[in-house]
């Protein structure tokens, strides 16, 4: 093969998985909905919401990073709660009293709503690719920002997310 | 030879394609690290371990670790491992004598007092019956690490010291791990870098010893329940490879030191599959096959089996087998013709087998609650192995072909929040 | 000789990156993974203290997934 060939070939093959990766990382811009029970018994809809800026976290009590982002969920929703903002839990825990023993360890304890997924198709609906993933829509049920993982430095990053939507008509 | 202006022209365009693959390769790696990853979790450990075998060693081995966030992106890791090395009640004078020099012809020289041993060391002057000795002998390892996070990938560098009497051991360690196709997949290639110098008590000289390792780990999971990796390592030895406490008697009597090559190279494979096969046990198999420029070549199997007996409690049980061939030195007797000349029964062939029974404790609600068992950050671990190991050749001190050792692990880990 | 890396290099990569074809078990189905019984290697520093005297004992090395150095074993 011509080293001109071979160099097109080269380029080519990474250009693809750049871009293939890209899309993955992208922000999703489709407005997307799902249908919940929350572990008070009320069925919820995401749309349900729409007028308020929304955090949605994929959680689960068998994972580490989860269990670290839950109580700062927690601050954030009682800071925030006020100001036309609500957190959506989703948790995928294959047992429901492992969710319920996690979060009954919890001070404060979480007020916002928490869908127990135990089919778990909500997060194939939304392109799960990690546990937690923390999915910020804006008031027009948009989703604008997304956080895979968790480290208590995206705290400030959510912070800031959650000011500019409600600023936001 | 100046090149012409066409060849430079040639070397330029090159040098500029070969600076744009790198520049594309980088984004492209770059482009990889969109997912999370997480850092190892903070945590203190405690362990405390005790080897206790039929050819009078015993070691004791308690180490302390620590692993914490020192930024959102990187962990800190540190610890201390002592090992303290007895054997038998009495301690002996010994001499340590070479009728003929070593390669680098150093004489060794006579010595009384307690010996160092490392489990291998002894000495024994030749001719003389067999008798107990004692050595005490201490090292202290000092071990800092740190991991840091860039995405997808863990980078995580490692500083080993390690001192005793006789013997002094600096590495540097490496390990970089990828993730791949929604963290089913990893690879991880790591480095493992030594500077030994040795100096034993029954000599006036110093030696270095170098080992620099290459490994790479591999690991699928294939489905929720199976679980597959691929290691392999290459390791190349250089310096004074033998131990010079290992007295060698060759056929005329005469006692010396032994004598092994200068270098080293070491190759391993293994695979390891992990499976559940029900709600609360699983099984770990995995096959190990070395070999080496020394000609020892080993197959290693073996075969583990947890289960949870109660909802906080996992028992383990685990068989270990091994089968090796000796190193193309290696005899049951020398004459002072021999090249090489060697008693160290690590190159001699034969199988060793190995049973362990373990049980660990989660921390976790107990309606009797007990404080140091209710909180589900601790863990507690107790681990007994029992291990024995044929020789070809009698092993020259004490002329046993077979050791039987038990090994003794205690275990305590707290999860920092 | 560097044509041969950046191939390999590429090579890894291509490979890599068919493996996103791969991703067998999705992030949510992963709870029987973190099972402590289902983890390779859960506690590196205690499988490092169990196998400890083997080093002292054997002739082979490598390939356990343990790192070791310092103790002059080998």
């Amino acid at each position: 093969m011509g080293r001109i060939m071979k160099s097109k070939l080269v380029s080519f093959t990474l250009l693809s998985f750049i871009l293939a990766s890209a899309t993955f990382a992208a922000s999703k811009n489709n407005i997307k909905n799902f249908t919940g029970k929350t572990i008070q018994g009320k069925q919820i809809m995401l749309s349900d919401f729409k007028g308020k800026v929304v955090l949605l976290d994929f959680w689960a009590s068998w994972c580490y990073p989860c269990r670290k982002e839950m109580p700062q969920l927690v601050k954030l929703y009682r800071k925030h709660k006020k100001d036309g903002f609500i957190i959506i839990g989703v948790n995928i825990d294959d047992h429901s009293e492992n969710m319920k023993k996690f979060l009954n360890k919890l001070f404060p304890q979480p007020d916002f709503p928490i869908v127990w997924d135990s089919d778990k198709k909500i997060p194939a609906e939304f392109d799960i690719m990690s546990m937690p993933t923390t999915i910020v829509f804006d008031k027009t049920g948009k989703e604008r920002f997304r956080h895979n993982g968790f480290e208590l430095s995206y705290i400030k990053d959510y912070e800031k997310e959650i000011q500019t939507l409600k600023k936001e008509k | 030879m100046k090149d012409l202006p066409e060849q430079q022209a040639h070397k330029a365009a090159d040098a500029a394609v070969d600076k744009k693959k790198f520049l594309m390769l980088f984004i492209l790696f770059c482009s990889q690290l969109t997912f999370g990853q997480t850092l190892p979790q903070d945590e203190i450990q405690a362990n405390f371990s005790g080897y206790f075998d039929n050819f009078s060693v015993n070691v004791l081995y308690p180490s302390v670790s620590l692993t914490h966030h020192i930024s959102n992106s990187t962990s800190f890791s540190g610890r201390y491992l002592v090992d303290m090395i007895t054997a038998a009640s009495i301690k002996s004078n010994s001499t340590s004598s070479s009728s003929t020099p070593n390669t680098d012809n150093e004489i060794g020289k006579s010595h009384s007092g307690s010996i160092d041993a490392i489990t291998s060391a002894s000495s024994r002057a030749g001719g003389e019956e067999f008798s107990k000795p004692i050595f005490d002998d201490v090292r202290n390892e000092f071990n800092v690490g740190l991991t840091h996070l860039m995405g997808k990938s863990l980078l995580t560098v490692n500083g080993i010291y390690s001192t005793e009497k006789d013997y002094t051991s600096n590495t540097l360690a490496g390990t970089f791990q990828q993730y791949f196709a929604e963290n089913n997949t990893s690879l991880q290639i790591g480095f493992v870098k030594s500077w030994d110098e040795i100096y034993p008590k029954t000599k006036s000289w110093t030696k270095k010893k170098n080992v620099f390792t290459l490994s790479a780990n591999f690991s699928q999971i294939l489905s929720k329940n199976f679980i597959f990796q691929i290691l392999g390592s290459y390791s190349k030895n250089a310096g004074l490879l033998a131990d010079v406490y290992e007295q060698v008697t060759l056929n005329d009597g005469t006692v010396t030191d032994p004598v092994h090559p200068d270098t080293r190279i070491r190759k391993s494979s293994a695979v390891k599959l992990k499976f559940r096969i029900s709600s609360s046990s699983s099984i770990e198999t995995g096959y190990r096959y070395y070999w080496d420029s020394w000609n020892i070549k080993s197959n290693t199997v073996n075969i583990t089996y947890m289960k949870y007996i109660s909802k906080h409690t996992i028992m383990s049980l685990g068989l270990r087998n091994y089968a090796q061939t000796r190193a193309f030195f290696f005899k049951p007797t020398y004459t002072a013709d021999d090249l090489y000349k060697s008693v160290d029964i690590k190159l001699d062939s034969g199988h060793s087998t190995e049973y362990q029974i373990g049980f660990t404790i989660l921390g976790g609600d107990r309606q009797h609650s007990l404080p140091f068992l209710d909180d589900d950050r601790m863990e507690y671990d107790f681990n007994i192995n029992f291990y024995s190991r044929h020789s070809t050749t009698p092993y020259w001190y004490n002329g046993k072909n077979g050791l039987f050792a038990t090994n003794i692990n205690l275990g305590f880990r707290y999860r920092l929040r | 000789m560097k044509g041969k890396y950046l191939f390999g290099v590429v090579l890894i990569f291509i490979l890599a990156g068919l493996l996103d074809g791969c991703a067998t078990v999705k992030p949510w189905e992963k709870e029987s993974l973190a099972d402590p019984i289902m983890i390779i290697n859960e506690n590196p520093i205690e499988t490092g203290m169990k196998e400890h005297h083997i080093d002292y004992r054997e002739g082979s090395t490598g390939a356990t997934g343990a790192q070791s150095g310092g103790c002059g074993c080998g």
